[in-house]
């Protein structure tokens, strides 16, 4: 155990998450108005409804497979009569698919901020970095999981027990430093992108709109910010005591236009 | 919601518009000065919140009503309403890719010239270009569509065939059709009742304001889902591509909360829209929406408005905390006249069941003019009639626009339009009025003649009926701030309507209505038959006592004749020659002269002359701090400051006129003779202005003005440039150290923009 792995496996992960939970809350508290998806699809449609959602729906399979194996002990699949073999196999046909299918999409989607020009004009600085050590991100993944057929590795007994010890404040360097180099490679570059969430375009994904499925289709709100969310009640909106600031800048800034003279 | 309250009816506010389409004539100025303050950031280069659209034609963007195609709006689904592109589940299942979005291509692809190109290109033998850029990547490009291509009916009947409306319609009248008519559709967001817009955004960035309705996004809450662009059904929704966030029109809300109108209604020249409050139920926009027939849905949302006039959604508005001004301006709303009252105005497409609050009076001329063209008197009441009834196409296609495609609505209005047309024109010719074209369309003659003022007058305070927003602590009464000078009277229509409810002043009763005296304070109102009453107890020497003795029936009457000369002029002017036969002195006589002048000029004729002098220059404005503060910041101040005074001593005014107003601040010292006379004396230099000015203007109100100046202590400045010099010193008020840019003096009066 060397000291590059104590800094790589016990101390870079705590910075990462600082990162990212400072990160988010900064960003949170200053600059709302940058939390988009900074959608392009009025440049391009047709490989957008492709790529898009065939790159985020298998994401989403990805990140079920990874709460599935750092978080499930092995212990427990044990009890509950799965074999090893059987896991494995399944998250290899399970998990291959889907990062076959998110690599692909991901491929799509480059492919066309690449080539189309309007979209290609659309990209940020932060973009061209984050796109970039996403797709080795997910790629290195793609290979750890291949490797998974025929090297007998078996990363829930090291690199989960490596996961779970972090949040025990007791990080198991050991059982990452024991990991084969795509484990590691992935890993980091999973950190990585982490501690680059809050300043890119991924802050979209804490935005999931999930509070639109329980609430009215139709959204009132008081021109005073105090206590005008929600549905509308008689009589509750004016009662509000008007201290405070004025009501949220709601649209933009109009720019400024020269007096009227009326005819 | 308490349950258990009274069936009182909840009651909602909200700042609607109409069209008035026959007053349309393309200019497209409405779209331009829209964009000017609001779009011309990158980003939305391509968006126009305001657009006009040449019918038939294609719009803006491309087809934008096929919802077939676009899917916006709402649908009925086993007796439930459902956004027409699907419920919360299916929205949220398409998130990252929207099949309905609307490409750059179906609005246009915005573009630059290369300029630079004429003065960088090298020597050679052919003149240079400007060839045009994509302003999206920069790179050259063709222009093949733009905001308004098919503008005129541009490109023919290949364009034309694209028109979705006329699609629904029958195959054969399409190339009749090109030669039957076309009108201009002037479009901005609808802020529907019912939002579609609204209920697809997954993030809830959208929203209808509770004090009036606008619909807004919330930028700092709106994620860049573009739910909102293909949920609604007009596509008045755009997505900025340089920011991530949808935007869309605001009905320019800074102005509105101000009392403005908004800049494409300031702007329009045709001065075809209307701006005002409608109140309604919004309990009932729900069961509206839902009705079965789509030919119903146009009364359904008839059946949502509420009657301001009805005491008991007075009460109920005021229970809602909808503020008293409001429910006034509701009443006074040109809006709700030319909806409920003249049902001339109609919803554009009821059909995509969002219940929109921007309403269209469909356009007559056309029909007027295929008449004309075919030998007919085209204002000829039975002429039109028919033609209305015969001109079938027309008449169709308007109502697959604004009655889903019901013709019945549609016919009516054009026909109340075209009664409108014939009865003025009787009047005009000097024939006596007929009433039963009036009648023939169900209305009476008085309705017509307030239909008439309304939408071929139009004046700028009948089409803007706006209250500021709430601000909670202004004293009610207060209604629409302006940034000039204009006089506010209440609108004609109004007029008619608060007679039939009984609700104007008494003629019997003297007083111009400026005013109404607070209950705490009561003061004893100045009685025109006991002039001599003063509160004066040290007896001031025999020739003032005259003076002090008229003062405030001069007051008075000054007041009283100062004031716009509308239905109770008559009694107002044989009570103030009443009074002023018994009053010795120079004042009453002056003021006897001009009655006598009055009594020879028809009250029309002397309204008329009226608006000329006090309104139409602004030498010559009835608004005393004008002449000291012109428009510059200090005039609030001003405002306030005599608002204040008013207040203080328990007198408060009712019409909304300004503070400034010279008939309130006489009709004030009449009633408060000492802090009256404090401020005429204050505001000395500008009646001296005004008198001048109207004596060089030769008007009669000149000796009113002479009356009330002779009611003033002190001599009077020599001439006109005496009087200016007076006026720049402003006002005697302490203003030192309260203004933090102290301005070099006031400005110059003719500098001072009206």
């Amino acid at each position: 155990m060397t000291h590059v792995h104590i800094a790589l496996w016990g101390v870079l992960p705590y910075l990462v998450l600082a990162v990212l939970v400072a990160g988010t809350a900064w960003r949170y508290r200053y600059d709302r108005f940058g939390f988009t998806t900074r959608s392009s699809q009025l440049h391009e449609s047709r490989l957008l409804r492709i790529g898009g959602p065939l790159f985020h729906y298998a994401l989403f399979l990805v990140i079920g497979g990874h709460v599935m194996g750092l978080l499930v002990p092995e212990s427990l699949t044990e009890r509950l009569h799965v074999s090893e073999r059987m896991y494995h196999f399944s998250a290899l046909v399970v998990g291959g698919t889907a990062g076959i299918a998110a690599v692909a999409g991901l491929g799509i989607l480059l492919y066309r901020r690449l080539r189309m020009p309007a979209v290609r004009a659309a990209t940020s600085r932060s973009d061209r970095l984050v796109y970039p050590l996403l797709a080795a991100a997910l790629l290195a993944g793609l290979l750890a999981t291949a490797s998974t057929a025929t090297n007998p590795y078996d990363y829930r007994l090291g690199v989960s027990v490596w996961f779970r010890s972090l949040f025990a404040l007791d990080p198991d360097v050991t059982a990452m430093a024991q990991a084969p180099f795509t484990y590691q490679l992935h890993a980091l570059l999973g950190m990585t992108l982490f501690a680059l969430w809050p300043f890119s375009r991924l802050v979209h994904a804490f935005t999931a709109p999930l509070g639109y499925i329980i609430r009215p289709y139709v959204v009132y709100r008081s021109r005073r910010g105090a206590g005008g969310r929600g549905p509308y009640r008689p009589g509750i909106s004016s009662q509000v005591p008007q201290v405070g600031h004025p009501a949220r800048q709601a649209a933009p800034t109009p720019h400024r236009t020269a007096r009227r003279t009326p005819g | 919601m308490p349950r258990g309250t009274p069936p009182t009816p909840r009651v909602m506010a909200q700042v609607a518009m109409v069209m008035n389409l026959d007053k349309c004539i393309g200019c497209h100025t409405c779209s331009v000065t829209c964009k000017q303050t609001w779009t011309n950031r990158t980003g939305t280069e391509y968006v126009w919140f305001n657009n006009v659209e040449t019918r038939p034609g294609q719009g803006y963007p491309r087809g934008h009503e096929d919802q077939d195609r676009w899917k916006g709006g709402w649908q009925l689904k086993h007796g439930r309403l459902v956004p027409r592109s699907g419920g919360r589940a299916r929205r949220l299942a398409r998130l990252f890719a929207n099949p309905e979005l609307p490409a750059l291509s179906d609005y246009y692809e915005p573009w630059t010239y290369d300029y630079a190109n004429l003065t960088t290109a090298p020597l050679g033998d052919d003149l240079p270009t400007a060839p045009p850029r994509s302003l999206i990547d920069g790179r050259p490009t063709d222009i093949t569509w733009g905001p308004n291509w098919d503008d005129d009916l541009g490109g023919g009947p290949e364009q034309l065939a694209a028109d979705p409306v006329l699609r629904q319609m029958n195959e054969k009248v399409r190339l009749e059709y090109e030669q039957a008519f076309m009108f201009y559709l002037p479009r901005i967001c609808e802020h529907c009742l019912n939002p579609s817009c609204v209920a697809v955004c997954p993030s809830g960035a959208l929203y209808k304001r509770i004090e009036d309705g606008i619909v807004l996004v919330d930028q700092d809450r709106c994620r860049g889902w573009r739910m909102c662009v293909s949920g609604c059904p007009y596509k008045k929704v755009y997505f900025n591509h340089q920011t991530g966030k949808a935007e869309k029109c605001t009905l320019c809300y800074p102005r509105i909360e101000a009392g403005e109108p908004t800049v494409c209604s300031e702007t329009c020249v045709g001065r075809l829209r209307y701006l005002g409050v409608i109140l309604y139920d919004p309990d009932k926009v729900g069961a509206a929406a839902r009705v079965p027939d789509e030919k119903d849905l146009y009364e359904a949302q008839l059946g949502c408005f509420l009657d301001p006039f009805d005491p008991e959604v007075a009460r109920a508005a005021e229970a809602c905390g909808i503020p008293h001004d409001w429910v006034t301006a509701a009443r006074r709303s040109p809006v709700r006249a030319l909806i409920t009252d003249y049902r001339v105005a109609l919803p554009l497409h009821p059909e995509y069941r969002t219940m929109p609050m921007v309403w269209y009076v469909p356009p007559l001329s056309p029909i007027v003019d295929s008449l004309t063209h075919s030998g007919h008197d085209g204002e000829d009441p039975a002429n039109l009639f028919g033609a209305i009834d015969t001109l079938r196409i027309p008449l169709d296609y308007l109502a697959h626009l604004f009655t889903a495609g019901d013709t019945a609505p549609v016919e009516a209005a054009l026909c109340r339009l075209a009664a409108m047309r014939s009865y003025m024109r009787r009047i005009n010719l000097g024939d006596p009025r007929d009433p039963a074209i009036a009648e023939a369309v169900g209305l009476g003659g008085d309705d017509i003649e307030a239909m008439y003022r309304l939408l071929a007058l139009a004046k700028y305070e009948d089409r803007y009926v706006i209250p500021t927003s709430y601000t909670g602590d202004l004293p009610p009464g207060h209604a629409g701030r302006r940034m000039q000078p204009r006089r506010q009277r209440r609108p004609r229509h109004v007029r008619h309507r608060a007679a039939r409810h009984g609700e104007l002043p008494h003629p019997a009763r003297p007083g111009t209505g400026h005013s109404r005296q607070r209950a705490a304070r009561p003061r004893q109102p100045p009685q025109l038959e006991r002039p001599g009453h003063t509160q004066r107890t040290v007896p001031p020497p025999p020739g003032e006592r005259t003076v002090t003795a008229v003062r405030p029936a001069v007051h008075q009457a000054a007041s009283l004749l100062l004031t716009y000369p509308d239905g109770d002029w008559p009694v107002r002017l044989s009570a103030v020659t009443e009074t002023m036969r018994q009053l010795p002195g120079e004042a009453p006589a002056a003021l006897l002269r001009f009655c006598a002048y009055a009594r020879t000029v028809p009250v029309l004729d002397l309204a008329a002359r009226y608006v000329l002098t006090f309104d139409r220059s602004r030498r010559r404005t009835l608004h005393l701090t004008y002449y000291t503060d012109g428009d510059t910041r200090r005039r609030g101040a001003s405002l306030a400051r005599l608002k204040a005074l008013y207040r203080a001593h328990g007198w408060q005014q009712e019409n909304g006129e300004l503070p400034d107003f010279l008939p309130a601040a006489l009709e004030f010292t009449a009633r408060c003779p000492e802090p009256g006379l404090r401020l005429l004396r204050e505001h000395r230099p500008a009646l001296d202005l005004l008198a001048h000015a109207l004596e060089t203007y030769r008007s009669p109100y000149a000796e009113v003005l002479s009356a009330v100046r002779a009611t003033l202590p002190g001599p009077a400045p020599a001439d006109r440039a005496a009087a200016l010099a007076l006026a720049r010193g402003g006002p005697p008020t302490e203003n030192v150290g309260l203004d933090p840019f102290p301005a070099h003096g006031a400005p110059h009066i003719e500098g001072a923009r009206r």
